[in-house]
Protein backbone atom coordinates (compact mmCIF):
# COMPACT_ATOMS: atom_id res chain seq x y z
CA UNK A 1 0.00 0.00 0.00
CA UNK A 2 1.96 2.99 -1.22
CA UNK A 3 1.24 6.48 -0.02
CA UNK A 4 0.27 7.46 -3.53
CA UNK A 5 -2.46 4.87 -3.68
CA UNK A 6 -4.15 6.01 -0.52
CA UNK A 7 -5.96 9.33 -0.51
CA UNK A 8 -4.78 11.66 2.20
CA UNK A 9 -7.42 11.80 4.86
CA UNK A 10 -7.07 13.95 7.91
CA UNK A 11 -7.44 12.20 11.20
CA UNK A 12 -10.94 12.70 12.50
CA UNK A 13 -10.06 11.53 15.97
CA UNK A 14 -6.75 12.56 17.47
CA UNK A 15 -4.60 9.64 18.42
CA UNK A 16 -3.91 9.20 22.09
CA UNK A 17 -0.47 10.33 23.01
CA UNK A 18 1.91 7.40 23.12
CA UNK A 19 5.47 7.50 24.21
CA UNK A 20 7.77 4.96 22.62
CA UNK A 21 7.85 1.49 24.13
CA UNK A 22 4.57 1.99 25.98
CA UNK A 23 3.38 -1.20 27.64
CA UNK A 24 -0.12 -2.48 27.03
CA UNK A 25 -3.04 -1.14 28.99
CA UNK A 26 -3.23 -4.31 30.99
CA UNK A 27 0.30 -4.03 32.31
CA UNK A 28 -0.10 -0.33 32.90
CA UNK A 29 -3.21 -0.58 34.99
CA UNK A 30 -1.79 -3.54 36.84
CA UNK A 31 1.20 -1.47 37.80
CA UNK A 32 -0.98 1.45 38.78
CA UNK A 33 -2.94 -0.80 41.10
CA UNK A 34 0.30 -1.91 42.65
CA UNK A 35 1.48 1.63 43.11
CA UNK A 36 -1.72 2.55 44.89
CA UNK A 37 -1.90 -0.42 47.22
CA UNK A 38 1.69 -0.60 48.37
CA UNK A 39 2.04 2.92 49.82
CA UNK A 40 -1.41 2.68 51.39
CA UNK A 41 -0.46 -0.57 53.00
CA UNK A 42 2.75 0.96 54.27
CA UNK A 43 1.04 4.01 55.66
CA UNK A 44 -2.05 2.44 57.21
CA UNK A 45 -0.42 1.53 60.52
CA UNK A 46 1.47 4.81 60.63
CA UNK A 47 -1.77 6.70 60.31
CA UNK A 48 -3.14 4.69 63.18
CA UNK A 49 -5.94 3.16 61.12
CA UNK A 50 -4.74 -0.38 61.56
CA UNK A 51 -2.58 -1.95 64.19
CA UNK A 52 0.86 -2.78 62.88
CA UNK A 53 0.50 -6.34 63.97
CA UNK A 54 -2.64 -6.95 61.92
CA UNK A 55 -1.44 -6.41 58.39
CA UNK A 56 2.25 -5.71 58.71
CA UNK A 57 3.72 -3.50 56.03
CA UNK A 58 5.64 -3.99 52.79
CA UNK A 59 8.87 -2.69 54.26
CA UNK A 60 8.70 -5.09 57.20
CA UNK A 61 7.92 -7.96 54.88
CA UNK A 62 10.84 -7.20 52.65
CA UNK A 63 13.27 -6.88 55.54
CA UNK A 64 12.19 -10.14 57.18
CA UNK A 65 12.40 -11.80 53.79
CA UNK A 66 16.00 -10.76 53.47
CA UNK A 67 16.64 -11.92 56.98
CA UNK A 68 15.07 -15.34 56.62
CA UNK A 69 16.55 -16.04 53.23
CA UNK A 70 20.09 -15.19 54.17
CA UNK A 71 20.28 -16.42 57.74
CA UNK A 72 22.17 -19.66 58.23
CA UNK A 73 20.36 -22.96 58.28
CA UNK A 74 21.79 -23.85 61.63
CA UNK A 75 23.45 -21.80 64.23
CA UNK A 76 25.61 -22.34 67.18
CA UNK A 77 24.03 -22.01 70.57
CA UNK A 78 26.75 -21.39 73.06
CA UNK A 79 24.97 -19.23 75.56
CA UNK A 80 21.92 -21.30 76.07
CA UNK A 81 20.09 -20.51 79.31
CA UNK A 82 20.12 -24.16 80.16
CA UNK A 83 23.08 -26.05 78.88
CA UNK A 84 21.68 -29.12 77.32
CA UNK A 85 23.78 -31.79 75.81
CA UNK A 86 22.71 -32.58 72.27
CA UNK A 87 22.34 -36.24 73.03
CA UNK A 88 19.74 -35.55 75.65
CA UNK A 89 17.96 -32.97 73.51
CA UNK A 90 17.42 -35.51 70.80
CA UNK A 91 16.03 -38.17 73.09
CA UNK A 92 12.88 -36.15 73.46
CA UNK A 93 11.62 -37.71 76.62
CA UNK A 94 13.26 -35.70 79.27
CA UNK A 95 15.97 -33.15 79.62
CA UNK A 96 18.50 -32.80 82.33
CA UNK A 97 20.04 -29.53 83.20
CA UNK A 98 23.70 -30.27 83.04
CA UNK A 99 26.84 -28.28 83.39
CA UNK A 100 27.87 -29.17 79.86
CA UNK A 101 29.10 -26.15 78.07
CA UNK A 102 29.74 -27.73 74.75
CA UNK A 103 28.20 -25.68 71.98
CA UNK A 104 25.52 -27.31 69.92
CA UNK A 105 24.11 -26.74 66.45
CA UNK A 106 20.51 -25.77 66.60
CA UNK A 107 18.48 -25.78 63.41
CA UNK A 108 17.07 -22.45 62.39
CA UNK A 109 13.39 -23.24 62.02
CA UNK A 110 12.74 -19.99 60.26
CA UNK A 111 15.29 -20.58 57.54
CA UNK A 112 13.21 -20.01 54.43
CA UNK A 113 15.17 -21.86 51.80
CA UNK A 114 15.10 -25.12 53.77
CA UNK A 115 11.42 -24.69 54.62
CA UNK A 116 10.60 -24.00 51.01
CA UNK A 117 12.54 -27.04 49.95
CA UNK A 118 10.70 -29.26 52.40
CA UNK A 119 7.33 -28.05 51.19
CA UNK A 120 8.44 -28.34 47.58
CA UNK A 121 9.44 -31.95 48.08
CA UNK A 122 6.16 -32.82 49.75
CA UNK A 123 4.31 -31.09 46.94
CA UNK A 124 6.16 -32.63 44.05
CA UNK A 125 6.11 -36.18 45.30
CA UNK A 126 2.50 -35.99 46.45
CA UNK A 127 1.26 -34.29 43.31
CA UNK A 128 3.13 -36.59 40.97
CA UNK A 129 1.75 -39.63 42.75
CA UNK A 130 -1.74 -38.15 42.63
CA UNK A 131 -1.35 -37.35 38.94
CA UNK A 132 -0.21 -40.83 37.96
CA UNK A 133 -2.69 -42.71 40.11
CA UNK A 134 -5.47 -40.26 39.35
CA UNK A 135 -5.06 -40.52 35.59
CA UNK A 136 -4.83 -44.30 35.64
CA UNK A 137 -7.80 -44.58 37.96
CA UNK A 138 -9.85 -42.14 35.91
CA UNK A 139 -9.13 -44.02 32.69
CA UNK A 140 -9.88 -47.38 34.28
CA UNK A 141 -13.16 -46.10 35.68
CA UNK A 142 -14.09 -44.67 32.33
CA UNK A 143 -13.31 -47.80 30.38
CA UNK A 144 -14.64 -50.53 32.62
CA UNK A 145 -18.22 -49.96 33.53
CA UNK A 146 -18.50 -52.54 36.29
CA UNK A 147 -15.30 -51.40 37.92
CA UNK A 148 -16.82 -47.96 38.09
CA UNK A 149 -20.02 -49.21 39.71
CA UNK A 150 -17.85 -50.94 42.29
CA UNK A 151 -15.59 -48.06 43.17
CA UNK A 152 -17.64 -44.92 42.60
CA UNK A 153 -19.66 -44.89 45.85
CA UNK A 154 -16.47 -45.03 47.91
CA UNK A 155 -14.86 -42.36 45.80
CA UNK A 156 -17.81 -40.03 46.18
CA UNK A 157 -17.93 -40.58 49.92
CA UNK A 158 -14.29 -39.80 50.55
CA UNK A 159 -14.32 -36.93 48.10
CA UNK A 160 -17.19 -35.31 49.91
CA UNK A 161 -15.30 -35.40 53.20
CA UNK A 162 -12.99 -32.48 53.85
CA UNK A 163 -9.44 -33.80 53.97
CA UNK A 164 -8.72 -31.96 57.19
CA UNK A 165 -11.11 -34.24 58.98
CA UNK A 166 -9.26 -37.26 57.68
CA UNK A 167 -5.82 -36.13 58.77
CA UNK A 168 -6.03 -37.50 62.34
CA UNK A 169 -6.83 -40.88 60.83
CA UNK A 170 -3.92 -40.57 58.48
CA UNK A 171 -1.63 -39.73 61.36
CA UNK A 172 -2.81 -42.78 63.23
CA UNK A 173 -1.90 -44.99 60.28
CA UNK A 174 1.24 -43.32 58.98
CA UNK A 175 2.54 -41.51 62.00
CA UNK A 176 3.95 -38.06 61.60
CA UNK A 177 6.56 -37.54 58.97
CA UNK A 178 7.23 -37.22 55.28
CA UNK A 179 5.03 -40.18 54.34
CA UNK A 180 2.08 -38.77 56.20
CA UNK A 181 2.43 -35.44 54.42
CA UNK A 182 2.61 -37.17 51.05
CA UNK A 183 -0.57 -39.05 51.82
CA UNK A 184 -2.42 -35.86 52.71
CA UNK A 185 -1.26 -34.10 49.56
CA UNK A 186 -2.10 -37.15 47.47
CA UNK A 187 -5.54 -37.46 48.99
CA UNK A 188 -6.37 -33.82 48.47
CA UNK A 189 -5.37 -33.84 44.80
CA UNK A 190 -6.38 -37.25 43.52
CA UNK A 191 -10.13 -36.88 43.49
CA UNK A 192 -10.38 -33.88 41.27
CA UNK A 193 -7.91 -35.47 38.86
CA UNK A 194 -9.75 -38.78 38.77
CA UNK A 195 -13.17 -37.25 38.28
CA UNK A 196 -11.98 -34.92 35.54
CA UNK A 197 -10.25 -37.72 33.65
CA UNK A 198 -13.32 -39.89 34.06
CA UNK A 199 -15.51 -37.30 32.41
CA UNK A 200 -12.86 -37.01 29.72
CA UNK A 201 -13.24 -40.64 28.77
CA UNK A 202 -16.97 -40.14 28.47
CA UNK A 203 -16.45 -37.13 26.28
CA UNK A 204 -15.01 -39.08 23.39
CA UNK A 205 -17.28 -38.24 20.50
CA UNK A 206 -19.55 -40.90 19.12
CA UNK A 207 -18.69 -40.03 15.54
CA UNK A 208 -15.02 -40.76 16.17
CA UNK A 209 -15.82 -44.04 17.88
CA UNK A 210 -18.09 -44.92 14.96
CA UNK A 211 -15.29 -44.16 12.54
CA UNK A 212 -12.94 -46.44 14.43
CA UNK A 213 -15.59 -49.16 14.55
CA UNK A 214 -16.34 -48.88 10.87
CA UNK A 215 -12.69 -49.54 10.11
CA UNK A 216 -12.84 -52.51 12.49
CA UNK A 217 -10.31 -51.12 14.95
CA UNK A 218 -9.41 -53.39 17.83
CA UNK A 219 -10.37 -52.40 21.35
CA UNK A 220 -6.80 -51.42 22.08
CA UNK A 221 -6.56 -49.30 18.94
CA UNK A 222 -9.84 -47.64 19.75
CA UNK A 223 -8.35 -46.65 23.07
CA UNK A 224 -5.10 -45.26 21.71
CA UNK A 225 -6.52 -43.60 18.63
CA UNK A 226 -9.80 -42.18 19.90
CA UNK A 227 -10.37 -42.31 23.63
CA UNK A 228 -6.92 -41.31 24.81
CA UNK A 229 -6.50 -38.31 22.49
CA UNK A 230 -10.02 -37.15 23.31
CA UNK A 231 -9.17 -37.31 26.99
CA UNK A 232 -5.98 -35.28 26.80
CA UNK A 233 -7.60 -31.85 27.36
CA UNK A 234 -9.43 -33.28 30.34
CA UNK A 235 -6.29 -34.86 31.72
CA UNK A 236 -4.53 -31.51 31.54
CA UNK A 237 -7.42 -29.68 33.14
CA UNK A 238 -7.48 -32.27 35.88
CA UNK A 239 -3.77 -31.73 36.45
CA UNK A 240 -4.25 -28.00 36.67
CA UNK A 241 -7.03 -28.39 39.24
CA UNK A 242 -5.09 -31.06 41.06
CA UNK A 243 -2.06 -28.79 41.29
CA UNK A 244 -4.09 -26.25 43.22
CA UNK A 245 -5.56 -28.85 45.52
CA UNK A 246 -2.16 -30.40 46.16
CA UNK A 247 -0.93 -27.05 47.44
CA UNK A 248 -3.86 -26.95 49.82
CA UNK A 249 -2.87 -30.42 50.95
CA UNK A 250 0.66 -29.30 51.73
CA UNK A 251 -0.53 -26.41 53.85
CA UNK A 252 -3.15 -28.52 55.64
CA UNK A 253 -0.64 -31.22 56.47
CA UNK A 254 1.90 -28.73 57.71
CA UNK A 255 -0.51 -26.71 59.77
CA UNK A 256 -1.72 -29.74 61.62
CA UNK A 257 1.41 -31.71 62.28
CA UNK A 258 4.75 -30.51 61.12
CA UNK A 259 7.91 -28.82 62.26
CA UNK A 260 9.15 -27.74 58.88
CA UNK A 261 7.85 -26.37 55.65
CA UNK A 262 6.09 -23.25 54.47
CA UNK A 263 2.85 -24.09 56.23
CA UNK A 264 4.73 -24.60 59.44
CA UNK A 265 6.54 -21.30 58.88
CA UNK A 266 3.24 -19.47 58.52
CA UNK A 267 1.60 -21.19 61.45
CA UNK A 268 4.56 -20.79 63.76
CA UNK A 269 4.96 -17.15 62.92
CA UNK A 270 1.26 -16.67 63.48
CA UNK A 271 1.41 -18.05 66.96
CA UNK A 272 4.29 -15.70 67.75
CA UNK A 273 2.39 -12.77 66.25
CA UNK A 274 5.04 -12.15 63.62
CA UNK A 275 2.62 -10.94 60.97
CA UNK A 276 5.46 -9.90 58.70
CA UNK A 277 6.53 -13.51 58.43
CA UNK A 278 2.94 -14.66 58.04
CA UNK A 279 2.40 -12.27 55.17
CA UNK A 280 5.67 -13.28 53.59
CA UNK A 281 4.75 -16.94 53.84
CA UNK A 282 1.35 -16.33 52.32
CA UNK A 283 2.82 -14.35 49.47
CA UNK A 284 5.40 -17.05 48.77
CA UNK A 285 2.66 -19.65 48.81
CA UNK A 286 0.64 -17.67 46.32
CA UNK A 287 3.63 -17.22 44.08
CA UNK A 288 4.32 -20.92 44.16
CA UNK A 289 0.76 -21.67 43.14
CA UNK A 290 0.90 -19.18 40.30
CA UNK A 291 4.15 -20.57 38.98
CA UNK A 292 2.90 -24.14 38.99
CA UNK A 293 -0.35 -23.10 37.34
CA UNK A 294 1.51 -21.23 34.65
CA UNK A 295 3.80 -24.21 33.99
CA UNK A 296 0.84 -26.46 33.43
CA UNK A 297 -0.83 -23.90 31.23
CA UNK A 298 2.29 -23.88 29.07
CA UNK A 299 2.08 -27.65 28.74
CA UNK A 300 -1.59 -27.39 27.84
CA UNK A 301 -0.78 -24.99 25.06
CA UNK A 302 1.59 -27.45 23.43
CA UNK A 303 -1.29 -29.86 22.99
CA UNK A 304 -3.43 -27.21 21.41
CA UNK A 305 -2.11 -27.64 17.92
CA UNK A 306 -5.08 -29.66 16.87
CA UNK A 307 -7.83 -27.64 18.47
CA UNK A 308 -7.22 -23.92 18.58
CA UNK A 309 -10.95 -23.35 18.32
CA UNK A 310 -11.47 -24.37 21.90
CA UNK A 311 -9.05 -21.82 23.27
CA UNK B 1 -22.28 -66.77 -2.38
CA UNK B 2 -22.93 -63.61 -4.25
CA UNK B 3 -23.77 -63.69 -7.91
CA UNK B 4 -20.92 -63.08 -10.32
CA UNK B 5 -20.51 -59.44 -11.34
CA UNK B 6 -22.39 -58.05 -8.37
CA UNK B 7 -20.71 -56.05 -5.68
CA UNK B 8 -23.61 -55.98 -3.26
CA UNK B 9 -26.79 -57.95 -2.94
CA UNK B 10 -29.42 -57.14 -0.34
CA UNK B 11 -32.50 -59.27 0.11
CA UNK B 12 -35.48 -58.64 2.30
CA UNK B 13 -33.72 -56.28 4.65
CA UNK B 14 -35.95 -55.11 7.43
CA UNK B 15 -35.15 -53.11 10.49
CA UNK B 16 -37.30 -52.44 13.50
CA UNK B 17 -36.54 -50.91 16.85
CA UNK B 18 -38.20 -50.14 20.16
CA UNK B 19 -39.22 -46.51 20.46
CA UNK B 20 -37.84 -45.09 23.70
CA UNK B 21 -40.82 -43.00 24.72
CA UNK B 22 -43.80 -45.05 23.63
CA UNK B 23 -42.34 -48.53 23.99
CA UNK B 24 -43.77 -49.55 20.63
CA UNK B 25 -41.88 -51.54 18.11
CA UNK B 26 -41.41 -49.26 15.12
CA UNK B 27 -40.35 -50.21 11.64
CA UNK B 28 -37.51 -48.16 10.24
CA UNK B 29 -37.03 -50.12 7.05
CA UNK B 30 -39.87 -52.11 5.60
CA UNK B 31 -38.20 -54.12 2.91
CA UNK B 32 -35.21 -53.48 0.74
CA UNK B 33 -33.98 -55.59 -2.17
CA UNK B 34 -31.05 -54.18 -4.07
CA UNK B 35 -28.49 -55.52 -6.47
CA UNK B 36 -25.50 -53.38 -7.28
CA UNK B 37 -23.16 -54.32 -10.09
CA UNK B 38 -19.44 -53.94 -9.83
CA UNK B 39 -18.31 -50.48 -10.79
CA UNK B 40 -21.79 -49.00 -10.58
CA UNK B 41 -22.59 -45.72 -8.91
CA UNK B 42 -25.91 -46.08 -7.14
CA UNK B 43 -27.68 -43.39 -5.13
CA UNK B 44 -30.51 -43.66 -2.69
CA UNK B 45 -32.72 -40.57 -2.42
CA UNK B 46 -35.55 -40.13 -0.03
CA UNK B 47 -37.19 -37.80 2.44
CA UNK B 48 -35.55 -37.17 5.80
CA UNK B 49 -35.86 -39.97 8.27
CA UNK B 50 -36.83 -42.56 5.67
CA UNK B 51 -34.17 -44.95 6.80
CA UNK B 52 -31.56 -44.51 4.08
CA UNK B 53 -28.76 -43.72 6.50
CA UNK B 54 -29.92 -46.61 8.64
CA UNK B 55 -29.67 -48.93 5.67
CA UNK B 56 -26.14 -47.77 5.02
CA UNK B 57 -25.20 -48.40 8.62
CA UNK B 58 -26.61 -51.90 8.32
CA UNK B 59 -24.50 -52.55 5.23
CA UNK B 60 -21.52 -51.15 7.08
CA UNK B 61 -22.11 -53.39 10.05
CA UNK B 62 -22.59 -50.59 12.56
CA UNK B 63 -26.20 -51.62 13.07
CA UNK B 64 -27.80 -55.04 12.93
CA UNK B 65 -30.81 -55.66 10.75
CA UNK B 66 -33.87 -57.40 12.11
CA UNK B 67 -34.36 -59.51 9.04
CA UNK B 68 -32.89 -60.13 5.65
CA UNK B 69 -29.43 -60.69 4.25
CA UNK B 70 -26.74 -58.54 2.79
CA UNK B 71 -24.00 -60.05 0.75
CA UNK B 72 -20.95 -58.18 -0.36
CA UNK B 73 -18.47 -59.61 -2.82
CA UNK B 74 -15.28 -60.67 -1.09
CA UNK B 75 -12.29 -59.07 -2.73
CA UNK B 76 -8.91 -60.76 -3.06
CA UNK B 77 -7.34 -57.98 -1.12
CA UNK B 78 -8.47 -54.98 0.83
CA UNK B 79 -11.78 -54.76 2.66
CA UNK B 80 -15.22 -55.50 1.51
CA UNK B 81 -16.48 -52.00 2.19
CA UNK B 82 -15.48 -48.62 3.56
CA UNK B 83 -17.56 -45.70 4.68
CA UNK B 84 -17.39 -41.97 4.22
CA UNK B 85 -19.35 -40.20 6.90
CA UNK B 86 -21.50 -37.14 6.77
CA UNK B 87 -19.71 -34.55 8.77
CA UNK B 88 -16.00 -34.57 8.95
CA UNK B 89 -15.10 -37.52 11.04
CA UNK B 90 -11.39 -37.07 10.60
CA UNK B 91 -9.53 -37.31 13.88
CA UNK B 92 -8.57 -33.77 14.82
CA UNK B 93 -5.48 -35.04 16.61
CA UNK B 94 -3.99 -36.77 13.56
CA UNK B 95 -2.45 -35.17 10.53
CA UNK B 96 -4.06 -35.72 7.15
CA UNK B 97 -1.53 -38.43 6.38
CA UNK B 98 -2.14 -40.28 9.62
CA UNK B 99 -5.86 -39.97 9.12
CA UNK B 100 -5.82 -41.32 5.60
CA UNK B 101 -3.57 -44.18 6.66
CA UNK B 102 -5.83 -45.03 9.59
CA UNK B 103 -7.88 -47.65 7.79
CA UNK B 104 -4.79 -49.63 6.96
CA UNK B 105 -3.43 -49.32 10.48
CA UNK B 106 -6.68 -50.80 11.76
CA UNK B 107 -5.94 -53.77 9.55
CA UNK B 108 -2.59 -54.22 11.21
CA UNK B 109 -0.40 -52.70 8.52
CA UNK B 110 2.70 -51.09 10.05
CA UNK B 111 2.59 -47.32 10.23
CA UNK B 112 5.31 -46.52 7.68
CA UNK B 113 3.89 -48.92 5.13
CA UNK B 114 0.37 -47.60 5.69
CA UNK B 115 1.48 -44.04 5.16
CA UNK B 116 3.34 -45.00 2.01
CA UNK B 117 0.20 -46.58 0.59
CA UNK B 118 -1.91 -43.64 1.64
CA UNK B 119 0.19 -41.08 -0.22
CA UNK B 120 -1.01 -41.79 -3.80
CA UNK B 121 -4.59 -41.50 -2.65
CA UNK B 122 -3.92 -38.18 -1.02
CA UNK B 123 -2.60 -37.05 -4.38
CA UNK B 124 -5.59 -38.48 -6.17
CA UNK B 125 -8.09 -36.47 -4.17
CA UNK B 126 -6.08 -33.33 -4.77
CA UNK B 127 -4.54 -32.86 -1.35
CA UNK B 128 -0.89 -33.21 -2.27
CA UNK B 129 1.17 -30.97 -0.03
CA UNK B 130 -1.32 -31.06 2.80
CA UNK B 131 -0.19 -34.33 4.29
CA UNK B 132 1.16 -32.79 7.48
CA UNK B 133 -1.66 -30.38 8.11
CA UNK B 134 -4.22 -30.92 10.80
CA UNK B 135 -7.94 -31.09 9.96
CA UNK B 136 -8.67 -27.73 11.54
CA UNK B 137 -6.36 -26.18 8.97
CA UNK B 138 -8.43 -27.52 6.09
CA UNK B 139 -11.69 -26.25 4.63
CA UNK B 140 -14.81 -28.40 4.72
CA UNK B 141 -14.36 -29.53 1.15
CA UNK B 142 -10.77 -30.51 1.77
CA UNK B 143 -11.71 -32.42 4.89
CA UNK B 144 -14.21 -34.45 2.92
CA UNK B 145 -11.57 -35.16 0.30
CA UNK B 146 -9.35 -36.50 3.06
CA UNK B 147 -12.30 -38.50 4.31
CA UNK B 148 -12.71 -39.97 0.84
CA UNK B 149 -9.00 -40.73 0.57
CA UNK B 150 -9.16 -42.56 3.87
CA UNK B 151 -11.98 -44.75 2.64
CA UNK B 152 -10.28 -45.42 -0.67
CA UNK B 153 -6.97 -46.36 0.94
CA UNK B 154 -8.32 -49.65 2.24
CA UNK B 155 -9.22 -50.57 -1.33
CA UNK B 156 -12.82 -51.47 -0.57
CA UNK B 157 -15.07 -53.52 -2.80
CA UNK B 158 -17.86 -51.02 -2.30
CA UNK B 159 -17.66 -47.43 -1.14
CA UNK B 160 -20.48 -46.30 1.14
CA UNK B 161 -21.12 -42.59 1.31
CA UNK B 162 -23.59 -41.12 3.78
CA UNK B 163 -24.51 -37.60 2.63
CA UNK B 164 -20.85 -36.63 2.53
CA UNK B 165 -21.48 -33.17 1.14
CA UNK B 166 -24.35 -32.22 3.41
CA UNK B 167 -22.23 -29.97 5.60
CA UNK B 168 -20.73 -28.02 2.71
CA UNK B 169 -21.99 -24.77 1.24
CA UNK B 170 -23.82 -24.99 -2.08
CA UNK B 171 -20.93 -23.94 -4.30
CA UNK B 172 -18.35 -26.18 -2.69
CA UNK B 173 -20.91 -28.94 -2.84
CA UNK B 174 -21.24 -28.67 -6.60
CA UNK B 175 -17.50 -28.58 -7.08
CA UNK B 176 -17.08 -31.62 -4.86
CA UNK B 177 -19.67 -33.51 -6.88
CA UNK B 178 -17.63 -32.95 -10.02
CA UNK B 179 -14.48 -33.90 -8.13
CA UNK B 180 -16.07 -37.06 -6.87
CA UNK B 181 -16.92 -38.15 -10.38
CA UNK B 182 -13.36 -37.48 -11.50
CA UNK B 183 -11.94 -39.51 -8.60
CA UNK B 184 -14.48 -42.25 -9.13
CA UNK B 185 -13.62 -42.69 -12.78
CA UNK B 186 -9.96 -42.94 -11.80
CA UNK B 187 -10.45 -45.27 -8.84
CA UNK B 188 -13.11 -47.36 -10.54
CA UNK B 189 -15.02 -48.36 -7.45
CA UNK B 190 -18.56 -49.42 -6.74
CA UNK B 191 -20.36 -46.68 -4.83
CA UNK B 192 -23.52 -46.60 -2.75
CA UNK B 193 -24.35 -42.94 -2.16
CA UNK B 194 -26.99 -41.58 0.17
CA UNK B 195 -28.38 -38.11 -0.29
CA UNK B 196 -31.54 -36.14 0.04
CA UNK B 197 -30.63 -33.82 -2.83
CA UNK B 198 -32.23 -35.06 -6.01
CA UNK B 199 -29.98 -33.25 -8.45
CA UNK B 200 -26.93 -34.59 -6.68
CA UNK B 201 -28.22 -38.14 -6.97
CA UNK B 202 -29.03 -37.88 -10.67
CA UNK B 203 -25.80 -36.09 -11.55
CA UNK B 204 -23.57 -38.64 -9.90
CA UNK B 205 -25.26 -41.97 -10.46
CA UNK B 206 -25.88 -44.74 -12.91
CA UNK B 207 -29.01 -45.66 -10.98
CA UNK B 208 -31.14 -43.80 -8.50
CA UNK B 209 -33.25 -45.66 -5.98
CA UNK B 210 -36.10 -43.60 -4.64
CA UNK B 211 -37.03 -44.50 -1.11
CA UNK B 212 -40.36 -43.99 0.56
CA UNK B 213 -40.91 -42.25 3.86
CA UNK B 214 -40.62 -44.31 7.00
CA UNK B 215 -40.93 -47.27 7.06
CA UNK B 216 -38.62 -47.16 4.09
CA UNK B 217 -38.91 -49.25 0.99
CA UNK B 218 -37.76 -48.75 -2.58
CA UNK B 219 -40.41 -47.01 -4.59
CA UNK B 220 -38.63 -46.97 -7.91
CA UNK B 221 -35.30 -47.94 -9.40
CA UNK B 222 -34.43 -45.38 -12.07
CA UNK B 223 -31.70 -45.91 -14.60
CA UNK B 224 -29.84 -42.68 -15.43
CA UNK B 225 -28.89 -42.85 -19.08
CA UNK B 226 -27.00 -39.60 -19.28
CA UNK B 227 -23.64 -39.96 -20.99
CA UNK B 228 -20.36 -39.85 -19.11
CA UNK B 229 -18.17 -37.96 -18.41
CA UNK B 230 -20.73 -35.51 -17.05
CA UNK B 231 -20.14 -31.80 -16.69
CA UNK B 232 -22.03 -29.77 -14.11
CA UNK B 233 -23.91 -28.03 -16.94
CA UNK B 234 -25.78 -31.23 -17.56
CA UNK B 235 -27.97 -30.32 -14.62
CA UNK B 236 -29.74 -27.82 -16.84
CA UNK B 237 -30.42 -30.20 -19.70
CA UNK B 238 -34.06 -31.10 -20.40
CA UNK B 239 -33.55 -34.80 -19.80
CA UNK B 240 -32.02 -34.06 -16.43
CA UNK B 241 -34.75 -31.67 -15.42
CA UNK B 242 -37.39 -34.17 -16.44
CA UNK B 243 -35.89 -36.88 -14.30
CA UNK B 244 -35.50 -34.55 -11.38
CA UNK B 245 -39.10 -33.53 -11.73
CA UNK B 246 -40.25 -37.12 -11.78
CA UNK B 247 -38.33 -38.00 -8.65
CA UNK B 248 -39.47 -34.89 -6.91
CA UNK B 249 -43.07 -35.79 -7.56
CA UNK B 250 -42.48 -39.23 -6.15
CA UNK B 251 -40.93 -37.85 -3.02
CA UNK B 252 -43.33 -34.98 -2.46
CA UNK B 253 -46.15 -37.46 -2.86
CA UNK B 254 -44.48 -39.31 -0.04
CA UNK B 255 -44.27 -36.19 2.06
CA UNK B 256 -47.98 -35.55 1.58
CA UNK B 257 -48.86 -39.09 2.55
CA UNK B 258 -46.62 -38.88 5.53
CA UNK B 259 -48.40 -35.77 6.75
CA UNK B 260 -51.83 -37.32 6.33
CA UNK B 261 -51.00 -40.71 7.74
CA UNK B 262 -48.99 -40.21 10.91
CA UNK B 263 -50.85 -38.33 13.62
CA UNK B 264 -47.82 -36.94 15.42
CA UNK B 265 -46.13 -35.46 12.31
Amino acid sequence: MSAAAQPAVGRAVPRRWRFPGRPSDRVLYGLIGFLIVLPLWELLPTLGLVKRVTLSSPSAIVSVAIQDFTSPAEYLRINAPLNLSSRVWNSGYEYIASVDTWPIMVPNVLHLPSNLWVSAQEYMVGFLLAAVTGILLGLALGLFRRFRYLVEPWLDAINATPTIALVPLIILVFGIGFTQKIVVVWLEAIFVITLTVLSGVGAAEKKHLDTALSFKASRRLRFTSVILPSSVPFILTGMRLGATRALVGVVVAEFLASNAGLGFYINFSGTTLRTDRVMLGVILLGMFGIIVGELIRRIERRFDKWRPALR
Amino acid sequence: MIEQGLALSARGVRMSYIDQSSGDRLLAIDRIDIDIREGEFVSIVGPSGCGKSTFLKIVNGLLPSSEGTIEIAQPDHGRDHAMVFQDSSLFPWYTVLSNVAYGLICQGVPKKEAQKRAQPLIDMVGLRGFENKYPYQLSGGMQQRANLARALTVDPEILLMDEPFAALDAQTRELMQAELLRIWSEANKTVLFITHQIDEAIYLSDRVLVMSARPGRILEDIRIDLPRPRELEIKRSPAFVEMADHIWRLISGQLQDDKLASPSA
